[in-house]
């Protein structure tokens, strides 16, 4: 309340926020156009979701298995296994069997969501549980799931659209990158995990299903149900006369083992659940088991039933539904809703891995055992980086499947069992060592589905081995190995910065400041660098020129002298072997050479705005800041000029005082940790 | 034709030889008395041989400037300064030279201030 003091009269508040005035680079405005307006951090928020809607959110992946499981059962028995028509029967019991192994999975999870309601999935499970390398094991297992849950899921999509439209079957790759393509854009641009967008799929698909298996359960009642008529091919593989041996039976379940792939998810979103999510995650966990079992059941004995031989071009739910449905009016309409159906719910599911993938990827990146890049949330607050490489990795694995789901199956199931098997055991040992009320109950159960689990991981190992295994058998322990040594890296690296980091800050400054400036030619660049060079009030203050050619460094000689430039010295030193580099590294070590000073080297740089113009000039700035960056106490700092084009292709020239070379000038790169030599 | 190619070619390793000869004694005479760099002291008198490796022009004001150069030979370097001198005739970059003075300080570094100074052919070698 103090009048003004004499001293204070006449002073101005602060004034408002320059506006600085740099246009965003093409690039950024093209991205802001395809993906919108960048999100601010604070706008990051969690939906709870609602036992309907979190059944529809995380059961896609799930329940969409039951579209090509039972084919994969059935291309086992009669593709590969030759087995003719006793195939049929076996399609029932091995079902249920998949279903029991479920049924393990649900009981188990329910332990893990309640242990683990903040963030569960078997990667934390694993490392709080097991330690850190397990975890990864689990983790590099889950990451080759998603990826393959993405491939298999569009391949699935685009079975189920080939199966409805003629014709498409040549098509199927394409069709599968579109659909990566498509899930890739909506992710990057920040597709909400909002209930409704995911609901409609997952109930459609599941009215579908309960439509198609009731409607079918009744023709069968009634003897209407009939079988479906094999063309030339289907024939030739229904003549094949066969026995089932145990091994087959075993390879058979290893293929329907995709049927399970998913249940993990709800145990990894606890938190999006509403209060109490873990009860709420619980019961949701149970229901969406009991559909699959249904509905993977249903399917599994309408199969047997029908008959219905997998071939190229049309799925084995596209036979079942014509059979169920027949090809006339009505039938033909809801033929072509349980297709599109299926299709979406698989789309739904491979858009479920970009919603996981990038998420543990940035939990192990966190951890420092993948690149720090996949922890950085980008433009629209998703984890850009983690869905580009998922998208790149499946749209890979498409190519190179050839969008074939039943050759993508193998190296599936592998891959998730592990990490599942390694949940549980990681469960069992929170178990055994918390001890908590019931425990000897979740021990039993844990213990089982830990048993069950790596029983199905050792047969789906051996059975599929020779079809695709083999390669997440070994790509697992190679990526084991690389994540591990980055690790290593990033360990070493940390200890390295952040030892005695207080007193190497408060450690006594060097005594000397010389500043070294680079100069070519006396130019507009030059002259910037110089008039900054003259703030800095250095102890020494030089420019240099490294002479590559006599006659020109002459003529600056001569050109300089006559300046007589603010008794600024003009330094030319001999470059005989016309290694820029080399010279300005002596140069930088002599001037440091005392140990008693700080040496900036001032490179005054063009700043191109085009590509085009950084293609006519070679990058010997950035060469030289490279090779100074490892001398003890030399500093690089660029000074940057910009070159602007007009429409008209003139060049024009920024006045060069101002905020755009104040904040650019900033980009100062230090060469040394402080700490003195090394 | 032979013979007398042969005589011209004795007659041209006998001019080389003395050439040489000559350039070993203009060496022995300039040379004379030349210490290392390293081992040069303040306020002695030196002698050092040595390459130029860079130029300076130091301007004092729009008039006065000096020339400095940095003298180097296997040991070590020191700054070499003309003062009032914007250049000197075939003092350049790779040059070598002879300088003799008391050394005296520049700007912290030891330094010759406007030594006598020769100017030596490249066939000369440098004693160290």
């Amino acid at each position: 309340m103090a009048a003004p003091t004499k001293d204070l009269a006449g002073r101005q508040p602060l004034p408002p926020t320059p506006k600085i005035d740099i246009p965003e680079s093409r690039s950024y405005r093209l991205k802001s156009k395809l993906l919108g307006k960048p999100l601010n951090t604070d706008q990051l928020e969690s939906e709870r979701l609602g036992k309907p809607t979190a059944l529809a959110t995380f059961a896609s992946d799930n329940l969409s298995s039951a579209a090509y499981a039972t084919e994969e059962i059935l291309h086992t028995l009669l593709v590969v296994g030759a087995v003719g028509l006793v195939a049929f029967d076996y399609v029932l019991p091995i079902t249920l069997a998949m279903i029991a192994v479920l049924g393990v999975l649900v009981l188990s999870y329910r332990q893990t969501i309640k242990a683990y309601p903040s963030a569960g999935g078997a990667y934390i499970v694993t490392k709080d549980n097991l330690g850190v390398l397990p975890a990864q094991v689990a983790g590099v297992a889950l990451l080759i799931g998603y990826t393959l849950t993405v491939s298999v899921s569009v391949s699935a999509a685009a079975s189920a659209l080939y199966s409805m439209v003629d014709g498409a079957y040549p098509y199927r790759i394409p069709i599968a990158l579109f659909f990566i393509a498509v899930i890739a854009f909506g992710n990057l641009r920040g597709v909400k995990e909002s209930g409704k967008i995911f609901a409609v799929p997952t109930y459609t698909f599941m009215v579908a299903m309960a439509f198609m298996v009731g409607y079918g359960v009744i023709k069968a009642l009634t003897g209407d149900l009939a079988e479906v008529t094999p063309d030339a091919e289907q024939a030739e593989e229904l003549s094949h006369v066969g026995t089932v041996g145990f091994f087959l039976i075993l390879q058979a379940f290893a293929s329907g083992g995709a049927a399970v792939t998913g249940v993990e998810a709800i145990s990894n979103g606890v938190p999006a659940f509403k209060e109490p999510a873990w009860k709420n995650a619980r019961t949701t966990l149970v229901i969406m088991g009991s559909i699959l079992g249904v509905m993977f059941l249903g399917i599994s004995w309408l199969a047997s039933q029908v008959k219905p031989v997998p071939v190229e071009g049309k799925t084995v739910v596209a036979q079942i539904a014509e059979a169920v449905y027949g090809s006339a009016g009505f039938g033909q309409v809801m033929f072509g809703f349980t297709l599109i159906a299926t299709m979406l719910i698989l789309v739904m599911a491979a858009n479920t891995s970009y919603a996981d993938f990038p998420r543990l990827a940035s939990f192990q990146a966190e951890d420092a055992f993948l690149p720090r890049q996949l922890t950085k949330r980008g433009h629209r607050l998703v984890f850009s980086n983690g869905i580009v490489a998922l998208s790149i990795a499946s749209a890979a694995l498409v190519l190179a499947f050839g969008a074939d789901v039943s050759r993508l199956i193998p190296l599936y199931a592998i891959g998730v069992f592990t990490s599942f098997t390694l949940a549980q055991l990681g469960m069992l040992r929170h178990h055994v060592r918390l001890k908590e009320p019931k425990w000897r109950t979740g021990v039993l159960i844990n213990g089982t589905g830990s048993l069950v689990t790596a029983l199905v991981t050792i047969v789906v190992g051996i059975t599929q081995f020779p079809k695709g295994a083999w390669m997440v058998i070994a790509a697992v322990p190679i990526l084991v190995w690389v994540i591990v040594r980055l690790n290593h890296q990033y360990e070493t690296e940390r200890e390295e910065l952040m030892g005695d980091a207080e007193l190497a800050a408060t450690a006594p400054i060097l005594r000397r400041h010389t500043v070294l400036v680079l100069i070519d030619r006396i130019d507009r660049t030059a002259a910037r660098a110089i008039q900054y060079a003259r703030t800095l009030t250095p102890d020494e203050l030089r420019a240099v020129h490294i002479a590559v050619e006599d006659q020109h460094a002459a003529e600056l000689a001569d050109q300089w002298s006559h300046l007589a430039l603010a008794r600024l010295p003009l330094e030319i030193r001999e470059c005989p072997d016309r290694r820029i580099n080399r010279s300005v590294l002596e140069l930088v070590a002599e001037a440091a050479a005392d140990g008693q000073t700080e040496v900036t080297i001032l490179i005054p740089r063009r700043e191109y705005r085009s590509a085009w113009h950084r293609l006519l000039h070679d990058r010997t700035a950035d060469a030289i800041a490279k090779a100074i960056g490892d001398v003890p106490h030399a500093n690089v700092t660029f000074v940057p000029y910009h070159l602007t084009q007009t429409s008209h292709g003139q060049h024009i020239h920024k006045v060069a005082h101002g905020a755009v070379s104040g904040t650019a000038n900033a980009a100062t790169r230090k060469g040394d940790n402080g700490s003195g030599g090394r | 034709m032979a013979r007398l190619s042969r005589a011209a070619k004795l007659d041209q390793a006998a001019l080389a030889a003395e050439t040489d000869a000559a350039f070993d004694e203009l060496g022995r005479v300039a040379l004379a008395g030349v210490i290392p760099i390293s081992q040069v002291e303040w306020r002695e008198p030196v002698k050092v041989a040595g390459r130029v490796k860079a130029l300076r022009v130091q301007p004092w004001s729009e008039k006065i400037q000096s020339l400095e150069l940095t003298l180097v030979d296997g040991t070590g370097g020191l700054t070499v300064v003309f003062l009032g001198r914007r250049r000197l005739g075939g003092v350049k970059l790779g040059a070598r030279m002879v300088v003799e003075g008391t050394v005296a300080e520049t700007r912290d570094h030891l330094a010759l201030l406007n030594p006598a100074y020769h100017l030596l052919p490249r066939e000369v070698t440098l004693p160290h």
